[in-house]
């Protein structure tokens, strides 16, 4: 399936988004902030981002605005997850280059379609 | 993402549902099953943290996750099942306990709740009118903002009125829709389904509706009439 980075400032968020991203068929590699995103996704750029929106540091419209300019940065699918559902958020990752957005990564269900909708049978 | 649907609506809650009510009662059940879901599946997740071994350091953390959806979900079940249910064992319901319930409800939003209530015990139709306003308020402030919820008896009649306000209170084309009393098209089933209920349960109770939105603000208006 390739490779996915998920970028969250909660482990635990990380941990339950691994397990099923990980059952999808991908190689998972994860983050805490977006500045630390951006440096890994320099090393080694991911098929897909799954990233959040709220983080310390650098949070998920800003890194998804710089990872864009980037040499390669056009290639990862990213799909945004957000706590609320204020469409101006959305429309804003959307805007950035986000390819979908879920509002939890919690259920196995509507992570896997939105990755599916986003290219990846 | 907005859609470019009028602002202002009035008018008697009482035109033909254009959709049947097997097709509500499916849209109604899938935006409750959405609701349910993340919590759920949040609360499956830190369990699942605890039973696994190479997880123990995070033993804390999968606790406050836990104990936090299953939170949520309770506040959901118990506000959802007087705004939505119809077995409820009361006619009458104290407006105290609504309080409650409305405010377990915002606790899981971002807004606050300003509730102006007066009349000490409401029957089932207002009550149900009153709950769904509440909803409807979250749902115009997803940014955050004051949810006013003001219920007083005039002539004959109850009033129950939502005030949303916050420089971002708006509500979604869809929601729009649904408070007009249209049918949905291609819009979220999600956002329709409410605002259509609540316009639906409006008109079974013989009343009506009105809708004015402005900068920073959403008000929505019920008049229920009171029994003779």
């Amino acid at each position: 399936m390739g490779t996915c980075l998920v970028v969250d400032d909660s482990r635990v968020i990380r941990k339950v988004a691994r397990r099923i991203i990980e059952a999808m068929g991908f190689e998972v590699s994860e983050c805490g902030d977006g500045l630390e995103a951006l440096a890994w996704c320099r090393s080694a750029m991911p098929d897909a981002i799954l990233l959040d929106k709220n983080m310390p540091v650098m949070d998920g419209v800003n890194f998804l605005r710089q990872l864009r300019r980037e040499p390669g940065g056009r290639t990862p699918v990213v799909v945004f997850c957000t706590a609320d559902n204020d469409p101006d958020s959305i429309v804003e990752a959307l805007d950035a280059g986000a390819a979908e957005y879920v509002m939890k990564p919690f259920d196995t269900d509507i992570l896997v379609s939105k990755f599916v909708e986003a290219g990846f049978a | 993402m907005s859609d470019p649907l009028p602002s202002d609506t009035q008018g008697e809650a009482s035109g033909a549902p254009e959709v049947t009510p097997i097709e509500l009662a499916a849209r109604l059940a899938a935006r409750l099953c959405h609701d349910f879901i993340s919590p759920t599946s949040a609360l499956v997740s830190g369990l699942d943290l605890i039973d696994d071994p190479a997880s123990q350091d995070m033993r804390a953390e999968a606790m406050e996750l836990i104990t936090a959806s299953g939170r949520k979900l309770e506040a959901l079940l118990t506000f959802y099942r007087i705004a939505f249910g119809g077995s409820a064992a009361t006619e009458l319901f104290d407006a105290r306990e609504l309080e409650r319930l409305v405010r377990g409800r915002f606790a899981h939003a971002r807004a606050e709740i300003d509730w102006a209530v007066e009349p000490d015990g409401l029957d089932k139709a207002p009550t149900r009118a009153l709950l769904n306003l509440a909803e409807l308020g979250a749902a115009a402030l997803p940014m955050g903002g004051t949810a006013r919820l003001e219920v007083r008896e005039a002539a004959g009649a109850m009033e129950l009125t939502l005030r949303a306000e916050h420089p971002r209170a708006s509500l979604h084309g869809d929601a729009l829709k649904g408070l007009n009393g249209e049918s949905l098209g291609e819009g979220l089933s999600g956002r329709w389904v409410q605002p259509y209920f609540l316009r639906a349960l409006t008109a079974e109770a013989g009343g009506s509706l009105e809708l004015s939105q402005g900068e920073g603000v959403v008000c929505v208006a019920v008049r229920l009439p009171t029994p003779a």
